[in-house]
């Protein structure tokens, strides 16, 4: 019944995305607004067809209907209700169907948003957002079924994958991962309506900028879930592993951040189109070929969980997107061409051409590492592997050259205009760089990788704080306000530019952190007997004792260590073992204790009689500087999208602000240097 | 004012600073590349597998030592974990390669000759980094390629731009 | 549209998805061994103690098996594991045809990779005894030498001390006696068994005498 019911479902989110395809063709071709809210009540049917499914297979995961064959594959009694529910997105077809969730939700909240708006762009998006839910509905119809039934019916099954079961993030991660990689369809949707349409304006990049912020912050929320997962449950005491599926993340965020970062250019100068929506495009492309090497087994990887045989049908997908925008990029790209025009060669729009080339030079990079085992056998024969020396020696420094771009870019303004301080804002911030390099060096850190991105953390934190820092002090002076008052008006008249250098200061403890965390581990690992201790650093633990605990799911065998720092206690921590029926090796749950310097432990071994445990022991330092960096990117990201919303709405005029009311608030206010940017923006 | 001036040349002299240095840390730390032929492979080594020798793979005080066997246990893949290395991995094959590592570097072999003892069982698929010669050389080439060939597009590009000064009006009304 | 333009299109997509396709058919799991066609890495293992006497081989627990010491006979080596589940279904076709193949020129042997002994002997008489040596292997030395990346993994090993044939995942009755009665043949070729799941064997690469050298295939 579930399964007819289940398969129904899709099968009529399949015929709806069709029909809307169609509906939506027509109402941009013939601009026939009843045919546009046809398309439109398309997208909402979508979202409820799809909602109930899911909300069907929850509850099938629920009461365990093993006749279908996912229940079957991923549920057993023994699992507790919290993971059965999430087990919707712990294997392929699962995945899959929450996927068509959020990809049905996003595309009837993007037709909602834009229900009033005019011309042929919306319609051909919103087909477009079609085409590709006719895709994922066609992969839960046929190939990847979740609500397909199996005869006899087992009685139990394996539950889900013990990696997936060991953390809780497991229910934030993947949501959050799938609505970045998901909203990324959104940009590609308006480039591919913009060309489509012939409105090669700048329409286009003015709305799909929100939709491309909304998704990165989704998507950087999800790459950090999924670093912290893999530190919390690995048991490796590392975060990331240029793994494939990690790098099929990274990817898209990397070409989302330049398109950001590019189509402010556009928005200003009314430059950069073809490249805009090139880099919309390739932003969609990588996350469906990221799909594609994690979901077809292509490429082997420690969390390829969700594997399919439904490598062809992405392949066939992912070469009509190519072709297909390729083909209309390329024909299109006549009337696209736009006059470049640059005012000086010391703006802020020089310096987003360089983080443009640098950003696609490290996509460029770690694509191609990523896919170089194949290129390997295809040419040579020879099955070669690609793993993290690799891309932490050659993607160093492109993370400089970052880290030194974001430094120079807040400094610079728009347009051709100078103000005073300049020379003393580099002045400052190449103090800072010098200083922390030698600082380091005396602290005897010795590792370049390291000593390089402090340096460049430095520099690139200066002036982003200068940036905060002169304009409230200048408006606090002036204006007679306080200095917290000042910060909030200052911050509050351009969202968007205060919530970008907010986003950069996380980029600058992210790196930070990283950069020691990895640098400066040390990692210790003894065989201890109960009452023996052993010493990392300045940390002590001793072994107390063994105990083992009997789930239904699993049996955890953990060992007692008291921890303590310079004699001062720090408390009990249990490293764990789990073993799950399914799964030979048994999966560790180190235990963390995360504060400026984490102390991670590892319960590596242990003699069936409790006589001895084998522990591995890191001290990390400023691995938290990580977590608190990728929230406040996304904090950042999310203020200027947020509020920069709100203060657009009060901007009178809809299409094109006035010339003069994006530079509101763009000067930092003191009477000086407004001046002189009111005189660069005349030209 | 002169800083305007000065500052995109300061721009392309910085960045290409921060390149040929990153550049040259990345070629310094890149695995040397062995002449296959040249190295004696140690197939015919005979690790005694005699339980009290292998107590000798166990971590020693020898901070040399240790530094070099975390190094090369940095750089070759575990087996049965797939992305991680020798060094990262918990598994247990994983500890037992590391101990193997140790005790080949105690035995007086070089950490080129223990590397390739590697390469010997377990294929160029057991080294993190492929061997930078001949077709592999294309990751470590291509990037920095595209990068250049990106400077240059926009360093042309900005040239020709800049020769080419907004129209009053023209960037804004479309922006 | 300007078929340069085409073109232009054509020569950025095409390789791509040919390459992604060219991967398609691929299973990263599979890692390709360098060993068939070399010299097998010598061993030389003590035998485990177990409650049932071996049927076919005379080497006793404790005592040294020396692979040096076997060159001009076949020799199979089977790495298990007592953890391994998918090594149990090779327990009996392994047995029987050590104890079918008695006489001849051809000697089985396996070693236990990272297991206690205990467990593996505790199997074996739960199995009903086996009937030929399992070798111990301290801290996987030997594993690691054959390159093992799980278990089971098994080696037929030529008359001549060149590895043959590597076998990812357990072995069936019928793999077994043809690889062996293959290097048992005076004849060999250097061709597969016809059924054989292998395509890394190189045809030409192991002739009789040909001294295989350490540069391999």
């Amino acid at each position: 019944m579930r399964s007819f019911l289940g398969t129904s479902l899709s099968a009529a989110a399949l015929a709806v995305a069709v029909g809307g395809l169609v509906v939506a063709v027509l109402a941009a071709r013939r601009n026939d607004a009843e045919l546009w809210k046809a398309a439109r009540w398309g997208a909402y049917t979508n979202l409820w067809i799809m909602l109930v499914a899911n909300l069907l297979m929850i509850q099938a995961l629920v009461v365990r209907d093993f006749s279908l064959s996912y229940v079957a594959q991923v549920g057993s009694h023994a699992t507790p209700l919290f993971f059965a529910i999430i087990s919707l997105w712990a294997a392929l077809e699962g995945s899959l169907l929450f996927w068509g969730f959020i990809m049905a939700a996003l595309t009837a909240a993007v037709v909602y948003v834009h229900r009033e708006s005019e011309g042929p762009l919306f319609p051909y998006a919103l087909a477009t957002m079609f085409g590709v839910g006719i895709f994922f509905y066609l992969l839960l119809v046929v190939p990847a079924n979740p609500f397909a039934s199996v005869w006899p019916v087992p009685t139990d099954g394996p539950g889900p994958n013990p990696l997936l079961q060991n953390h809780p993030l497991m229910a934030l991660h993947p949501p959050i991962l799938y609505t970045g990689y998901v909203g990324m369809m959104v940009p590609f949707a308006f480039a591919i309506g913009a060309l489509l349409s012939g409105r090669l304006d700048n329409a286009w990049v003015r709305v799909t900028r929100r939709w491309t912020v909304f998704a990165w912050i989704f998507l950087t929320l999800g790459v950090v879930a999924g670093m912290w997962w893999s530190y919390e449950v690995l048991g490796w005491g590392g975060y990331w592993a240029w793994d494939p599926v990690e790098n099929a993340s990274f990817l898209p965020w990397l070409t989302a951040t330049a398109l950001i970062h590019s189509s402010m250019v556009q928005e200003r100068r009314g430059m950069l189109g073809v490249w805009n929506l090139t880099l919309a495009i390739a932003t969609f492309v990588l996350t469906i070929l990221g799909t594609f090497l994690t979901r077809s087994g292509i490429l082997s990887s420690v969390h390829a969980f969700a594997e399919g045989s439904i490598g062809t049908y992405f392949l066939v997908f992912i070469a009509i997107i190519l072709v297909f925008s390729v083909v209309l990029l390329l024909g299109r790209s006549e009337q696209l061409k736009t006059r470049g025009s640059l005012d000086a060669a010391a703006s802020r729009e020089t310096v987003f051409l360089f983080n443009n080339v640098v950003l696609v030079a490290f996509t460029f990079t770690v694509l191609l590492g990523t896919l170089f085992p194949l290129l390997a056998e295809a040419f040579r024969g020879v099955t070669v592997s690609v793993g993290a020396p690799f891309f932490n020696q050659m993607t160093l420094p492109f993370v400089v050259a970052l880290l030194f771009l974001m430094g120079v870019g807040p400094a610079l303004p728009w347009g051709r205009a100078v103000r005073g301080g300049l020379e003393k804002n580099f002045l400052w911030a190449t103090g800072a760089m010098v200083g922390v390099a030698i600082v380091s060096l005396i602290l005897g850190v010795r590792d370049p990788y390291a000593i390089l991105a402090f340096a460049f953390a430095a520099f690139a934190l200066v002036t982003n704080v200068r940036e905060y820092v002169v304009p409230v002090r200048a408006r606090a002076s002036t204006r007679g306000e306080s200095i917290p008052q000042a910060f909030g008006k200052v911050v509050f008249s351009n969202p968007q530019r205060y919530g970008g250098y907010f986003a950069h200061l996380g980029v600058v403890l992210m790196a930070v952190g990283i950069a020691a965390s990895s640098a400066m581990q040390t990692q210790h690992e003894a065989t201890l007997r109960p009452g023996e201790t052993m010493q990392v650093e300045d940390y002590t633990l001793r072994f107390d004792g063994m105990w083992a605990q009997d789930q239904p799911q699993r049996f955890s065998v953990g060992a007692t260590l008291q921890a303590s720092r310079n004699g001062r206690d720090l408390g009990t921590m249990e490293p764990r073992l789990n073993y799950y029926p399914t799964q030979e090796d048994p999966v560790p749950t180190p235990a963390v204790r995360s504060r400026m310097t984490d102390l991670y432990v590892v319960l590596m071994a242990f003699q069936p009689d409790g006589s001895t445990a084998t522990i591995s022991a890191i001290v990390e330092p400023l691995v938290s500087w990580i977590w608190i960096g990728g929230v406040m990117i996304a904090l950042g990201a999310a203020f200027g999208l947020v509020f920069g919303i709100r203060r657009k709405r009060t901007v009178p005029g809809p299409v094109g602000e006035p010339a003069g009311a994006w530079r509101e608030g763009d000067p930092p206010l003191g009477p000086p240097q407004g001046v002189l940017i009111t005189e660069g923006a005349e030209q | 004012m002169n800083v305007a001036r000065q500052l995109p040349m300061a721009l392309v002299v910085g960045l290409a600073l921060v390149f040929t240095l990153s550049l040259v840390f990345t070629l310094s730390l890149m695995p040397t590349p062995v002449p296959a032929q040249e190295v004696e492979l140690p197939t015919t080594r005979t690790v005694v597998p005699d339980p009290e020798q292998f107590d000798a793979a166990a971590p020693t005080d020898d901070a040399e030592l240790e530094a070099e066997v975390r190094k090369l246990a940095g750089q070759l893949r575990c087996p049965t974990c797939q992305a991680l290395s020798i060094a990262d991995s918990p598994s247990e094959l994983a500890r037992e390669m590391e101990g193997v590592i140790r005790l080949r570097l105690q035995e007086g072999m070089t950490p080129e000759e223990v590397r390739e003892s590697f390469v010997e069982a377990y294929g160029e698929w057991i080294l993190l980094s492929p061997r930078p010669s001949g077709f592999n050389l294309l990751i470590y080439i291509l990037p920095f390629a595209v990068l250049l060939l990106g400077g240059v597009i926009v360093v042309v590009g900005a040239r020709k731009w800049l020769r080419n000064p907004a129209e009053p009006g023209e960037g804004m009304s479309r922006a | 549209m300007n078929p340069s333009r085409m073109l232009l299109g054509f020569v950025i997509t095409v390789p791509l998805i040919a390459l992604l396709a060219a991967g398609l058919g691929r299973d990263p799991r599979v890692i390709p061994s360098p060993l068939p066609g070399r010299e097998a890495p010598s061993f030389q293992l003590p035998v485990m103690q177990t409650s049932a006497p071996f049927s076919v081989q005379e080497p006793g627990p404790g005592e040294i098996v020396d692979l040096a010491e076997l060159r001009g006979q076949v020799v199979v080596v089977n790495f298990w594991a007592a953890w391994c589940v998918s090594c149990r279904s090779e327990h009996v076709p392994l047995s029987n045809l050590a104890s079918q193949y008695e006489g001849e020129d051809v000697r089985f042997f396996r070693i236990l990779y990272n297991d206690q002994p205990e467990n593996a002997a505790a199997l074996i008489d739960r199995m009903g005894g086996q009937s030929f040596p399992t070798l111990l292997d301290t801290r996987s030395g030997t594993a690691i030498r054959y390159g093992l990346t799980g278990v089971p993994e098994t080696f037929f090993i030529a008359k001549d001390g060149t590895v043959a044939h590597k076998q990812v995942g357990p072995v069936s009755h019928d793999l077994i006696a043809q690889w062996v009665d293959q290097l048992l043949a005076e004849e060999w070729t250097g061709e597969a068994p016809s059924d054989a799941v292998d395509g890394a064997v190189p045809a030409g690469t192991l002739l009789p005498g040909e001294d295989t050298g350490l540069e391999g295939a």
